[in-house]
């Protein structure tokens, strides 16, 4: 059964620990999760930026139980269902990760979100880590 | 030299004394009202970079700054694979950081914060970063378990002029059996207790340790605005604050964990925390740390500039950011049905 | 053309169950087709359950006896047999060949839960979406969520396209589910993700499609009743919903939808039979608006009108669509045609789902959340 290895999720940790996207040199534009060329002009010269993690929901919506990728088996088994989004980063791009801290009745488009850091499931008996969004408590 | 800041995080679950009632018929913690309780995808190292984050954001340092990170815990999710790395690169920190993790111990929050002000004064580098987080989970059908909670403070400190001038500190050992430990393998910390036998044995070493830091110092109780004693529950600890002759005024800052629990290698980082955000200009602080088999460290300090925290992120704040759950659901978050 | 009952072939291996549907189009050739003139095969599956990811065009062909030949797998994710369908097409035009197969299956049924859910998943992007806990009913319920905020489409009006399509696949013997539902059952039925509850979301299914495409010139050696392919086209976009500018639209479908109309020489208006790919309810009403039937945002409008039930305006999944009909990945596109082909020649298995003298059909097939989509065109006249 094919997964996500470790040098596939460790390629990315910069993005999913600490949220470091690359601006285009080129148009400006900051991409994430970092692409071989930019998304917008398609050059391919970039700089690290530490994005905030702060944005809002564009789209979200409610896993209900049973419905998970096997990944998140064990914690669809212990909570049940589970919400996802898509945030607008501040800094112009989209990141899908699941909503925390959060009731059902507060999820909206528009809500301002920000990132925190989480365990987001276990493989390969190591912990992948990453960000999940919650309700902004500052602004 | 001394401290520049700090950070904190509560995780938001928290679950009343009622609810170990209604589950057990007894709660055994008689100091606590409620406690914090890491959610299912929390652990040590992600409270630890909320801390740590959130004292770079109350200092408005850059993570770029920071030339070491200690990380202190006796839950930590790795018993090999540094998780301070894990904490270092989540911030953002340099590679050439150097990064520790510190164990063992409740007590080991308040030695790594010591060893961290160490690096800056030892001129390895200008500004450091210790956190201490902790998650420590009891047997649940034990009494022990009932008092154990959640949560994250990290401090910075850095060399030349600071917030918190350190004026100084002492570190004890002294061995002693069965009062708080966890044997290599095991999940949960356990105790025999021994009752008035752990009692003497710790009321020793936090006399012996409080009482010769100040003798080292030329200091007095009445030199102190505030004294913390951490590692004993705290009606004990305001005990044995008056047996050194402190008034209860000066003693009642420990009882901010009766919100969050006993947590572990955290309580003393994130009781200093609560003291340096509301301790005023010139006012002095005396923390002492005890371990149980270990030993105790103390640390003498004064307050010489503002420390706040930004919007959102005081401990009042976090405290009263609040959602609460029944017994089932911690038994489940807290995953003790064997599903890691 | 060719099609199995779409639902469950415990018995059948994927291959055989492929060469029940192959040996169903060589029958459907009434006036007689030996298989050895068919020169260039394409199956489309995307290979559930591992159990012949590798060479699998192999284990078809040998299964439907058309061994020898070059035959290639076409792996688009949903839209395989309608890639599939297209390189026939190709083929064909091209002069490489005068006969050629174009088909596809898949067995989805046969897994257990955890197996099947990891496989559901497989269309999507892992890295960042899977990871985020997302699932492939989650991606288009993001698009839906985007929709009802973007244009004010109602719940409700996602649910009318199930009922509707559910009515249609009551008529439907070789449909998985031949069960009406109310509209009242719809709007109550537990959530999967919402806005879109259990009846949004189409089944697993095993299944089985098979079309043979020959050079117009010879049809007629084969069957009395050819049916012209007029137009095809195809599109692509990017693989993570996230990454892309707008949720309510695909653009792998308008590009794909463009390229079959002007090689058709037709327009929306030409079009009063459909069968477009209703994964989930809401790809229906995003499919009105990216094939041209109606205006952008005004799809939820289009099928509260009824607009789209067979009989209105355009005939839209006559078959029950893959909501009713059943989805077994690998087979659906080519069994969209099949669906197309039997209401151009009037000969739809049951009379009620007859859409009175189509000219022209068309058929959208998407793969994953729309980052492959064809459209292709059939007729029974001359379209140009």
């Amino acid at each position: 059964m094919a997964y996500v290895s470790i040098p596939t999720y460790s390629r990315s940790i910069p993005q999913r620990y600490a949220l470091i996207g690359a601006k285009c040199k080129s148009c400006g534009a900051v991409n994430f999760p970092a692409t071989l060329n930019c998304l917008k002009c398609g050059r391919n010269e970039f700089e690290p930026l530490k994005l905030s993690g702060k944005g809002e929901i564009y789209s979200y919506t409610t896993i209900s139980r049973g419905g998970s990728p096997p990944e998140f088996s064990i914690q669809q088994n212990l909570v049940g269902s589970y919400h996802v989004a898509v945030v607008e980063l501040r800094e112009g791009p989209k990141i899908v990760a699941q909503m925390t801290n959060c009731k059902p009745e507060e999820l909206k488009i528009g809500l301002p979100v920000e990132a925190t850091f989480r365990r987001v499931y276990e493989d390969d008996g190591m912990i992948r880590y990453g960000v999940k969004f919650m309700p902004a408590r500052t602004t | 030299m001394g401290i520049i800041g700090y950070g904190v995080y509560i995780p938001r679950q928290r679950i009343k004394r009622e609810e170990y009632q209604k589950a057990w018929g007894y709660f055994a913690a008689r100091w606590l009202e409620e406690k914090a309780v890491a959610d299912f995808d929390e652990d040590a190292v992600t409270m630890a970079v909320e801390a740590a984050s959130n004292a770079l954001r109350n200092t408005g340092y850059d993570a770029s700054l920071i030339d070491a990170l200690y990380f202190a815990s006796t839950s930590p999710p790795y018993a090999e694979k540094q998780n301070a790395t894990t904490i270092a690169t989540a911030l953002g920190c340099r590679n050439d950081t150097a990064t520790m993790d510190v164990t063992s111990s409740p007590r080991c929050g308040l030695s790594a914060l010591l060893s961290c002000l160490d690096y800056v004064d030892s001129l390895r580098g200008k500004t450091s970063l210790v956190v201490a987080s902790d998650s420590p989970s009891g047997d649940p059908s034990g009494p022990f378990d009932h008092q154990l909670g959640s949560g994250a403070a990290a401090i910075i400190l850095g060399r030349g002029l600071a917030n918190g001038a350190v004026e100084g500190s002492i570190s004890l050992t002294s061995e002693s059996l069965g009062e708080r430990f966890r044997r290599d393998g095991q999940r949960f910390v356990t105790t025999i207790d021994l009752g008035r036998y752990h009692d003497a044995g710790s009321e020793g070493v936090i006399l012996s340790c409080v009482g010769e830091l100040m003798k080292k110092l030329g200091r007095s109780p009445k030199d102190y605005d505030f004294l913390a004693i951490l590692g004993v529950d705290p009606s004990r600890g305001i005990e044995l604050a008056k047996k050194l002759s402190f008034e209860e005024t000066q003693t009642t800052s420990s009882m901010v964990l009766g919100k969050i629990g006993d947590v572990g290698a955290a309580s003393s980082l994130i009781v200093l925390s609560k003291l340096l955000e509301s301790a005023s200009f010139k006012q002095r602080l005396l923390l002492c740390a005890y371990g149980p088999g270990s030993g105790a460290d103390a640390l003498s300090l004064v307050v010489d500039g503002e420390m706040k925290a930004a919007s959102g992120l005081s401990l009042d704040e976090y405290l009263a950011r609040k959602s609460y759950i029944d017994y089932a659901s911690y038994l489940k978050i807290r995953r003790f049905f064997g599903a890691s | 053309m060719g099609q199995t009952k779409f639902g469950d072939h415990p018995t059948l291996s994927a291959a055989n169950l492929f060469a029940q549907a192959f040996n169903d189009a060589v029958a459907d050739a009434n006036k007689g087709l030996d298989p050895r003139l068919i020169r260039e095969a394409y199956v489309g599956t995307l290979g559930v359950g591992g159990g012949q990811l590798g060479n699998f065009s192999a284990a078809a062909g040998e299964a439907a006896k058309i061994i020898g030949v070059p035959i290639t797998r076409v792996e688009n994710a949903c839209a395989s047999s309608g890639f599939a369908f297209r390189c026939a097409f190709l083929a064909v035009a091209s002069g490489i060949c005068d006969v050629a197969l174009a088909g596809g299956v898949e067995k989805m049924r046969d897994l257990s839960p955890d197996r099947l859910r990891y496989w559901l998943g497989v269309s999507g992007d892992t890295e960042w979406e899977r990871l985020a806990g997302m699932t492939f009913a989650g991606v288009y319920a993001l698009m839906a969520q985007r929709h009802i905020h973007q244009y004010g489409t109602k719940e409700e009006q996602l649910h009318m396209v199930a009922v509707k399509n559910h009515k249609n696949g009551a008529d439907n013997p070789k449909a998985q589910l031949q069960r009406a539902i109310t509209l009242d059952q719809a709007n109550k039925s537990a959530s999967v993700c919402n806005p879109l509850r259990l009846f949004d979301c189409c089944p697993t299914s095993d299944g089985a499609s098979a079309a043979i495409l020959c050079d117009e010139e010879i049809a007629r050696r084969f069957t009395d009743t050819p049916i012209r392919v007029l137009g095809v086209g195809a599109g692509t976009d990017r693989l993570a919903l996230f990454q892309r500018e707008d949720f309510t639209t695909l653009q792998a479908t308008t590009a794909a939808a463009k390229q079959a109309y002007d090689m058709a020489g037709l327009g929306p208006k030409d079009i009063s039979l459909a069968e477009v790919h209703d994964c989930f309810t809401i790809a229906e009403i995003m499919a009105y608006e990216d094939l041209g039937f109606c205006q952008k945002g005004e799809g939820g409008r289009l099928i509260e009108e009824g607009a789209t039930q067979i009989g209105g305006p355009i005939s839209v999944n006559a078959s029950g669509g893959l909501k009713a009909k059943g989805h077994p990945i690998g087979a659906t596109g080519v069994g969209q045609i099949y669906e197309i082909t039997n209401q151009l020649r009037g000969k739809v298995e049951k009379s009620t789902r007859q859409v009175s003298n189509p000219k022209f059909g068309l058929a959208q097939n998407v793969g994953g959340s729309g980052a492959t989509a064809t459209v292709s065109i059939l007729g029974v006249r001359e379209g140009r």
